[in-house]
């Protein structure tokens, strides 16, 4: 598979209160985004389970999105903050298990910032097109 | 306080029995958890209340099947319960500490007993030993004073007590200092005071070499555990989880005798991945084909997401692994970056938090803001 | 799961919103091969009433037990369709949408990549409702009533209200007064009404009041429960005794007030050193007793400085404290109407005069002969029976001296020290500065993250009296809600546990913000009080063996979505 005609998948865990309202946002906006992204609506940040970023990985997903409010904005109190340490925990795992952390990002975008949720999936799917196709996708014995 | 249990004859696990039964005689536990030799000569871990019985104790028996925190857990988790001493390996002392922050065990009305440990066999060699004439503790003991700890010929220790740099015991309410002791004269211990003197035991100076072997023996051990983390940090870059566990058969070993997986029913045993029989065909599709059983490395990684911050290294997984998978040392050197990260240790303390159960706000403030 | 899953699936075009760009029939035929669709159309706006009653025919007559709709974002219409499938026989929860106009027709204009991205959506949406589960709306009792924590202003307003619409209501007050700080002003701007004329009669009418409970030298211990049904105990400390008293009410109005600044803080300004330099709070008390003498003299020029312990972000306190420039303007017109021989300066970083009357009030003192000087004051310092003033003139950029007789210091207002404790209390966020944090700072002012309680008065933030009046109504209105309407509904997609699983290791009681999983003491496995829970699934990311779960939201449910989307 070349470059100019990979199109990566990423897989996008977004917590309803902002990040979700967010990329809607960026609907309304009209503002122009890769399609790339294919979105799972979760309830907070906080309830993304590494699990469920592992699956994505290994089914074959190039990159994982996990978005949630800015800190001391979660509609829960404190999901997101439990999401930074899990997330940071994860990505030391993959690092150390010989898997691509950087496919894995988290940011905090906010029911306000549809051009920050437009721009971080241009931003990550440009990044992906460059480091090219998850090895994942040809590995049976997973 | 420090005091030092008499030996007699030059026999320290004579010495060791006779405090343990010293325990129950004077009523301060009623019971004590405690590796015993069977009357088929196998070692197993054991709840013994009649001081009789434990002339078959073996305290030091350098052998390691299981780790005792997971047999502590079960009579300590929960009241009405009885007041029990347990005698751990400083692996298994932490083990414990762990599964009392996950309410799998409790540190009220239990006495820890943290033996210095020499290094263990797994069951399998200590087996052999047993049928070709016994295991000999004279070496063992004898290298107990000069840190110069070796197996038993023909016989390694355990892999991960080959690579231990926590063998000492450096925490529990009774601590059996063996390193740099001269065990034919006595086997020193630390201890309350007020245990110290129910049991009658005075104070005793003791002689300064416990740090100084501890030093040499923990300096050998991290030079053997950075080459491993070496090679499997370069295995795991090269080939990955699947190329490390590729001869996993999913047995669940690994799981099912880690210390810390306390889970009734693990995740990966349960209806949430009963797929249904088209759903292979959906994935089999996708890559052509497709690895039976379905969700092998997501299993690892998941444990490795569950577990791998309270890791003790006990190495128990290891041994437990039918296909020879270097389960323990991948999980301890992913361990090692990992609980880095969170400046955790774990076994350390039961009052430090679980890192995935607390937060600051003021931590990696820059993750997630960026562009 | 008994019988296989009947799915009908709907792609709406939105008018042009969607078809213009996603091959809705395209995406229908596909959604046709999808496992468990038993029929998929497509319409030109499924939120209108025809498009509905595709739904609801659909549903009854080909006996669908699910439904997916892909059009608009679930924030927009889920509410309809839910309705719409639950009149044709279907569960409501056992819907689920796909966002294929504001996640992808409006932001992707390729017709190719568009369609084949909503197709995708239509299938994690179809993988999804194949395995949710029907659940029911649910609804609890509210015990009418409502404890009102701080009895001054803003908490005898609310309770008032409270109690006027036919509820008791309890004030618990910490100290042994009603009427708070303004009980301890003088008058007030910008009319220079006593207080003596409105405050003993609000007080009387909450003494007297058959629907309120006072408790005086009181202070809340404990609260447990939830909207709706709270219990909150109050313990009264009269002469020594302890005494506690539970309280069982639907809603909690939080009026605990703030603390005034302690200029000490600022130690150049000479307080507690030089008895030239006193609070505006003491100059209340001074003007109400007519006396501004100062060492037994008549003073001949009163100073202000304002901002002390407000927009100082050396202090830490950035916020600006709202009354110190109207109480400064208030207090140097009453000196120059009593002294009127005596020159007043106002010493300022900005003159803010908002509000009603205020503009025009600060006028009044300028033409009444108080002169205001932008200037900021370094230092207070002594020079005989009289005290220096140095102020920056940042309008001159040079350093200026003057000498007063009175030096008077515009306080500002901070959260209290017991902020903690209530926060503690009533698992109430705080905002940087402190204060008690709304749930949102336009719509939801009164409200907080805990549902049933509100905020009044300058627990929230510094506010003056009409504001703080405002807010109390505001508050009380808000807490009536629960208590009029007799229940409050509660989320369905709670969290709950499978005691077969859970090894009760406790680490969802440890993560949950609003205490709804508990660990049986004696059967030693959590157990979830789903009226406290609001469904955001830290517990069940937090458990490994998925013994605790969220409804609607359960792993297999969410693995059949990322399953399709990462294929």
């Amino acid at each position: 598979m070349s470059d100019t005609d990979f199109e990566p998948k990423i897989v996008a865990f977004l917590c309803n209160w902002c990040t979700y309202t967010g990329a809607d946002l960026a609907g309304t906006s009209r503002i122009q985004y890769p399609p790339n992204v294919r979105i799972i609506r979760l309830m907070c940040s906080g309830s993304v389970d590494p699990t469920y970023v592992l699956k994505a990985l290994l089914d074959g997903a190039d990159g994982v999105l996990i978005g949630g409010c800015h800190p001391g904005d979660c509609h829960y109190q404190s999901g997101n903050y439990k999401a930074r340490r899990r997330v940071i925990a994860l990505k030391e795992i993959l690092k150390q298990a010989g898997m691509e952390e950087d496919r894995v990002w988290l940011r905090w975008i906010s029911a306000s910032e549809g051009q920050r949720f437009a721009e971080t999936v241009a931003k990550m799917t440009e990044f992906l097109k460059e480091k090219g196709p998850s090895p994942m996708r040809q590995k049976w014995a997973v | 306080m420090q005091a030092q249990i008499p030996v007699e004859d030059g026999n320290a696990v004579a010495a060791l029995r006779g405090f343990l039964k010293g325990l129950l005689e004077t009523g301060v536990v009623e019971a004590v958890v405690v590796p015993m030799e069977t009357p088929a000569g196998a070692v197993t871990p054991a709840l013994v209340a009649d001081p009789a019985l434990l002339d078959a104790a073996d305290p030091l028996a350098p052998v390691m099947g299981l780790n005792m925190a997971r047999v502590v857990g079960p009579v300590t988790i929960r009241e009405p319960r009885g007041k029990v001493a347990a005698v751990l390996r400083p692996c298994e002392y932490r083990a414990l500490i762990e599964l009392v922050k996950l309410q799998q065990a409790s540190l009220d009305d239990l006495v820890t007993v943290v033996v210095d440990c020499l290094g263990t066999y797994t069951v399998p060699d200590y087996e052999a030993m047993r049928a070709k004439g016994g295991v000999s503790r004279g070496g063992l003991f004898a290298a107990a004073r000069t840190g110069e700890l070796a197996p038993q010929e023909g016989y390694t220790f355990r892999d991960a007590c080959q690579m231990c740099e926590r063998p000492h015991a450096e925490r529990g309410d009774v601590q059996v200092w063996l390193f740099g002791a001269d065990l034919s004269a006595g086997v020193p211990i630390s201890l309350p005071d007020d245990l110290g003197e129910r049991l009658g035991l005075s104070p005793v100076e003791a002689d300064g070499r416990r740090a100084e072997v501890i030093e040499k023996i923990v300096a050998a051990r991290i030079k053997v555990r950075d080459e491993w983390f070496a090679e499997i940090r370069g295995r795991l870059q090269e080939e990955g989880v699947e190329g490390v566990f590729a001869a996993c058969i999913r047995c669940h070993n690994c799981m099912t005798n880690c210390p810390i997986c306390y889970c009734k029913t693990c995740l990966f045993k349960s209806p949430i991945f009963e797929h249904e029989p088209i759903q292979y065909m959906n994935w089999v599709r996708r890559k052509g084909a497709y690895r039976l059983p379905a969700d092998t490395m997501l299993f690892h990684l998941t444990r490795l997401n569950h577990m791998v911050l309270s890791c003790v290294g006990c190495g128990v997984c290891t041994d437990a692994c039918p296909a020879d998978l270097p389960v323990g040392r991948v999980f301890r050197a992913v361990g090692q970056e990992v609980q880095a990260v969170f400046e955790y240790v774990p076994g350390r303390d039961v009052e430090e938090p679980l890192p995935l159960v607390t937060f600051r706000e003021d931590e990696w403030s820059e993750v997630g803001e960026e562009e | 799961m008994g019988s296989r899953p009947r799915i009908g699936v709907y792609i709406c075009h939105c008018g042009a919103n969607i078809a213009s760009t996603v091959d809705v029939e395209a995406v229908v035929e596909f959604a046709k091969t999808l496992p468990g669709v038993v029929v998929a159309r497509h319409y030109t706006y499924m939120c209108s009433e025809p498009g509905q009653a595709l739904i609801k025919e659909d549903g009854a007559k080909l006996s669908l037990d699910r439904v997916v709709v892909a059009s608009c974002s679930p924030r927009m219409h889920e509410p309809t369709f839910r309705a719409a499938s639950q009149e044709g026989g279907v569960n409501p929860y056992q819907f689920e949408m796909a966002n294929i106009r504001e996640q992808c027709s409006w932001v992707h204009h390729d017709p190719d990549e568009a369609t084949a991205k909503a197709k995708i959506l239509v299938a994690a949406a179809v993988a999804k409702a194949y395995r949710l589960e029907p659940l029911e709306d649910r609804e609890v009792g509210v015990t009418p009533g409502a404890v009102v924590i701080g009895g001054g202003v803003a908490g005898m307003v609310a309770a008032l209200d409270v109690a006027d619409a036919g509820f008791p209501a309890y004030i618990v007050e910490k100290s042994d007064r009603l009427g708070g700080r303004v009980a301890d002003l003088n008058r007030t701007f910008p009319d220079l009404e006593p207080v003596a004329e409105w405050l003993p009669g609000l007080v009387e009418r909450i003494q007297s009041h058959p629907n309120i409970t006072v408790f005086l030298n009181a202070q809340v211990a404990q609260v447990e429960g939830y909207v709706g049904n709270f219990e909150v105990t109050v313990v009264e400390n009269g002469g020594g005794e302890e005494q506690g008293s539970k309280l069982q009410v639907g809603a909690i109005i939080v009026a605990t007030g703030y603390k005034v600044f302690d200029p000490q803080r600022k130690p150049e300004f000479g307080y507690g050193v030089y008895p030239q330099v006193i609070t505006t709070l003491e100059m209340e008390r001074r003007l109400a007793e007519g006396d501004l003498s100062v060492n037994g003299k008549t003073p001949e020029h009163v100073v202000f400085i304002k901002c002390v312990g407000s927009r100082d972000k050396q202090l830490g306190n950035p916020y600006c404290s709202r009354v110190c420039c109207m109480i400064s303007a208030k207090q140097a017109q009453l000196v120059r109407q009593a002294l009127p021989d005596a020159r007043v300066t106002v010493f300022y970083m900005d003159v803010r005069a908002f509000g009603k009357r205020g503009e025009e009030f600060y006028d009044e003192a300028r033409r009444a002969g108080v002169r205001y000087r932008r200037g900021n004051v370094s230092e207070v310092y002594r020079r005989g029976d009289r005290v220096v003033v140095r102020v920056e003139d940042t309008f001159l950029q040079r350093t200026l001296e003057v000498e007063a007789d009175l030096v008077v210091l515009a306080v500002g207002m901070e959260a209290r020290d017991d902020a903690d404790e209530v926060a503690a209390l009533l698992k109430l966020p705080r905002s940087a500065d402190g204060f008690f944090l709304e749930a949102h700072p336009k719509l939801r002012p009164v409200d907080t993250a805990m549902d049933g309680v509100f905020l009044a008065g300058c627990c929230q933030a510094p506010k003056d009296i009409p504001d703080t009046v405002a807010q109390a109504r505001a508050a009380a209105a808000s807490a009536l809600i629960p208590l009029l309407r007799g229940t409050v509904p509660v989320i369905s997609e709670t969290a709950e546990v499978d005691p077969e699983l859970c090894a009760g290791c406790g680490m969802c009681v440890e993560v949950c913000p609003f205490g709804a999983p508990a660990l049986d003491p004696l059967w030693g496995v959590s157990r979830v009080n789903a009226v406290l829970c609001k469904g955001c699934g830290a517990c069940a990311v937090t458990c490994p063996s998925k013994a605790i779960q969220v409804r609607h939201f359960r792993p297999d449910q969410i693995l059949a979505q990322v399953d399709v989307l990462a294929g």
